[in-house]
């Protein structure tokens, strides 16, 4: 069930006005938000809420038994536990495939002969697993480290887990920041479920005007030939697929938080115009944020973070950035994603990561900068095969020009920038006056962009990040 | 939270309501089929003439899963077992069971002294995929004679999705079973179960009709449209079409294959209009209306290839229909009278081969 969906659009209605209804009674609207979120992930396949249902049982067991333990070693032992059960899990389902397609790829360089296909399984990779695993994990890691206290109601816990509007793909909250919401009653008032309405819509705009037309428009049918087109095209392409993945994933976000908002809960923003950036990294300061913090409070500092010899945090640095293109997917092509941003962040050393001062001239030269370094990150992150990514590197190079994109793409592409570069303050303004204005003429907006929504739609394609 | 927090929604919920009903009864009056107003208005023109048998009952049912009439799972030896593999085309809900044209081919057939008895297994949104699943799910039970595959559409729909859409040809077959044409629910294997039920209910509104024919056609033409679907997704096809003879065969079937016919052809003379086009843009957003067209012909040759290769019987329906625009209701679907004349084609074909056997022969 996709926020794109016209199954969204009926069950979260439905869910809000069940929740209005018991809202008064905490052990009945936690039950009821429980419910729906694994009728939301049950959505997909019914068989992986069991797989959800044993990570979070193993962990709240995990937490209930840290919460009482004083001794170091059987602590650190518990904490194994469940980054053995989490991360094991995770490479089973995501990784098991890539690794033994690339031994056997390896071996045979080698010029060794050995079958491992008997060791490969079809299981289809469960829905939101590197999201919901990041989360679980980072609360027996915190409770490890004492910064927050064990939860010892399971379907609070649970719900922590399994919370639908960012159970599929993310933001990853902390437990530090969720789980007290769910202890207290939800702040819910009429000006936060209008506000968090606008988000969501915001967020569908995102996804299918801006993100899903991109494609349809042109980037798919580019990346698909890249020897077809011109290099002017190819570039054009690379802008455009910058602006859908990150419309895409940004829709998600706002839709994620908006829902969340409506509901009585506030989730931390994903995004901050992140194609503003003058480094890569700031960059990682503004894109993906939830990912990025978590990577550096529990990979990149305990791996030694940059308190150490230059080549140790250079080190550090690399590890964590092809850890991180290895979350996104087991494929070569995401591992040199997190490559080129490792060797970028290593290469940014020592310059800062939100820049202050110098001229517009200079500001402006340092953000195409890193707006193209990143763009081209992203041809690593799309092109899964080595051909085509040669093909359209190649294309880009042969400096040719042609008109093959329509005005309608160029149109979207130009609407989607100007969106990205509006200050999130004027954003935020806009939306909390459109709150305020009469409820039917709200209605009236969302009905119309509703029909928008699925006219343009060609047939509500899923977020890119739902694959990870 | 208090239930006027939710105005908004229940004002939304409402403005949506009233358009749908208020398109639909326009839709009515105009003669289409509506959600609130019952099915169109198409009327059957036959199959009630004096003596002509009228079976009492049709499936599908629980126990009799096709749109035709129900016949026992037991067969004996005297009548001859057709099963039908399509889609929407030769299901066509907007016309009456007796209507569609295996079914008329049988009551032809039956009235020309051949028993026959038919298994419409077609349903909208059915690749060959699909049917290749549904012939393995209940064909060893209904032991078919014959079973007849009439739908390539359905095949170019997933295919240009595949090999021209973002997905790069990697082929998932769950999503490969249902394709994204003629009214068909367009499944990204996101939902399943009542999810998908509604999304079935949701592309039966008028508002979903309106939107898909005015908007979505509309953006499709701007986007890049290939002219030709690449040779890797013909190939894909005829792997697909071999399966599925390989699976009739296994089951002690003959396979029949029928070439795909439209009501517009790059080989006639009547051009398509600019409706033709739009309906195939809202199917098929990865080639252009000609290229579409042009597909279809190169994937009948696949079939025709095909059936050469294997000495399959191939009935060329394609070459009887061309320049008849008239039996259609839409580039794909028949009018009823595109039924009949579909059936009597059919059941001439039918004849040739199954008289000699009624005959005494052997069967």
């Amino acid at each position: 069930m996709n926020f794109n969906s016209v199954q969204f659009l009926v069950f979260f209605p439905a869910v809000v006005f069940l929740y209005s209804l018991v809202f008064r009674r905490d052990k009945a609207r936690m039950g009821l938000l429980l419910a729906a979120s694994y009728v939301f992930y049950m959505s997909w396949n019914w068989r992986y809420a069991g797989l959800i249902l044993f990570s979070t049982s193993v962990d709240y067991l995990v937490g209930r038994v840290l919460g009482k333990e004083e001794k170091e070693g059987r602590r650190r032992a518990l904490l194994v536990v469940s980054l053995v059960m989490n991360l094991g899990l995770l490479a089973f389902f995501k990784y098991n495939n890539f690794f033994v397609d690339s031994t056997g790829d390896l071996l045979r360089v080698l010029g060794l002969q050995v079958d491992f296909s008997s060791l490969r399984h079809s299981f289809l990779l469960p829905v939101g697993i590197s999201f919901y695993t990041f989360q679980s994990l980072s609360y027996t890691i915190d409770l490890f480290r004492r910064k927050i206290p064990v939860e010892k109601n399971f379907v609070r816990f649970a719900l922590y887990v399994a919370f639908f509007p960012q159970l599929v793909a993310g933001p990853i909250v902390r437990a530090a920041d969720f789980l007290p919401q769910l202890r207290d009653k939800p702040k819910v008032s009429q000006e936060r479920v209008h506000t968090g309405l606008a988000l969501m819509f915001r967020g569908l705009f995102k996804k299918v005007v801006l993100a899903d037309l991109l494609a349809g428009l042109g980037v798919d049918a580019v990346f698909a030939n890249p020897g077809g087109f011109s290099s002017l095209t190819l570039l054009l392409a690379i802008y455009g697929y910058s602006f859908q993945i990150y419309n895409d994933f940004s829709g998600y976000s706002d839709i994620a938080i908006g829902a969340a908002r409506v509901l009585g809960f506030s989730i931390p923003d994903n995004f901050n115009r992140p194609y503003l950036s003058r480094n890569v990294r700031e960059f990682w300061t503004r894109w993906h944020i939830s990912l990025s913090s978590w990577l550096r409070d529990y990979l990149y500092i305990p791996l030694g973070g940059s308190r150490r010899a230059p080549s140790r945090v250079r080190f550090n640095l690399m590890a964590t950035m092809v850890l991180g293109g290895l979350w996104h997917g087991a494929a070569v092509n995401f591992v040199l994603w997190g490559f080129w941003h490792g060797i970028l962040l290593v290469l940014a050393r020592g310059t800062s990561k939100t820049p202050e001062g110098t001229s517009l001239r200079r500001l402006f030269w340092e953000r195409f900068a890193c707006f193209h370094l990143v763009g081209f990150s992203w041809l690593l992150f799309r092109i899964s095969d080595f051909p085509s990514l040669v093909a359209y590197i190649g294309g880009l190079l042969r400096f040719s020009v042609g008109a093959e994109l329509s005005w309608a793409f160029l149109a979207v592409l130009a609407i989607a920038a100007s969106v990205h570069f509006v200050p999130k303050d004027l954003f935020d303004r806009t939306m909390e006056r459109f709150a305020q204005i009469p409820a039917p003429a709200q209605a009236m907006v969302y009905a119309g962009l509703i029909l928008v929504f699925s006219g343009l739609s060609f047939g509500a394609p899923a977020f890119i990040y739902f694959q990870f | 939270m208090r239930l006027k927090y939710l105005t908004v929604l229940g004002f939304t919920a409402l403005f949506l309501l009233v358009l749908e009903g208020g398109l639909e009864y326009r839709a009515h009056r105009r003669g289409f089929g509506s959600i609130l107003f019952g099915a169109a208005g198409v009327r059957f023109e036959g199959g009630t003439q004096a003596g002509e048998k009228i079976p009492t009952a049709f499936g599908p049912t629980e126990e009799f899963p096709f749109r035709s009439p129900i016949i026992p799972p037991g067969r004996s030896s005297e009548t001859t077992r057709i099963w039908f593999a399509s889609a929407s085309h030769a299901e066509d809900i907007a016309v009456p069971v007796p209507g569609v044209f295996p079914n008329r081919m049988g009551d032809i057939l039956e009235e020309q002294g051949i028993p026959v008895e038919i298994l419409n297994a077609s349903r909208a949104g059915l690749s060959i995929v699909g049917n290749r699943r549904e012939l393995l799910e209940h064909g060893e039970f209904w032991a078919p004679d014959y079973v007849v595959f009439y739908g390539l559409s359905m095949d170019l729909g997933d295919l240009s999705s595949l090999f021209l859409g973002s997905n790069g040809g990697e082929e998932d077959e769950e999503e490969a079973e249902d394709g994204a044409e003629e009214g068909a629910t367009q499944e990204d294997g996101s939902v399943s179960g009542p999810f998908l039920r509604l999304n079935k209910l949701y592309e039966r509104t008028t508002v979903y009709a309106q939107l898909k024919s005015n908007v979505t056609s509309l953006v499709t033409r701007e986007r890049i449209l290939a002219d030709t679907l690449p040779t890797v997704a013909k190939d894909r096809f005829k792997e697909r079409v071999v399966e599925f003879l390989d699976t009739s065969e296994e089951l002690g079937s003959t396979p029949v294959l029928i070439t795909f016919t439209t009501s517009h052809s790059l080989a006639g003379s009547t051009p398509a209009p600019r409706s033709v086009d739009m309906f195939i843009l809202r199917f098929n957003p990865y080639l252009t209306p000609r290229g579409w067209l042009q597909s279809i012909d190169e994937l009948n040759q696949v079939i025709k290839d095909v059936a050469d290769e294997r000495d399959v019987l191939l009935f060329d329906l394609a070459t009887e229909m061309v320049d008849r625009p008239g039996r259609f209701r839409d580039p794909v679907h028949f009018t009823p009278e595109g039924h009949r004349i579909v059936a009597e084609f059919l059941a001439g074909e039918f004849a040739r081969i199954l008289l000699p056997l009624n005959d005494g022969g052997p069967r």
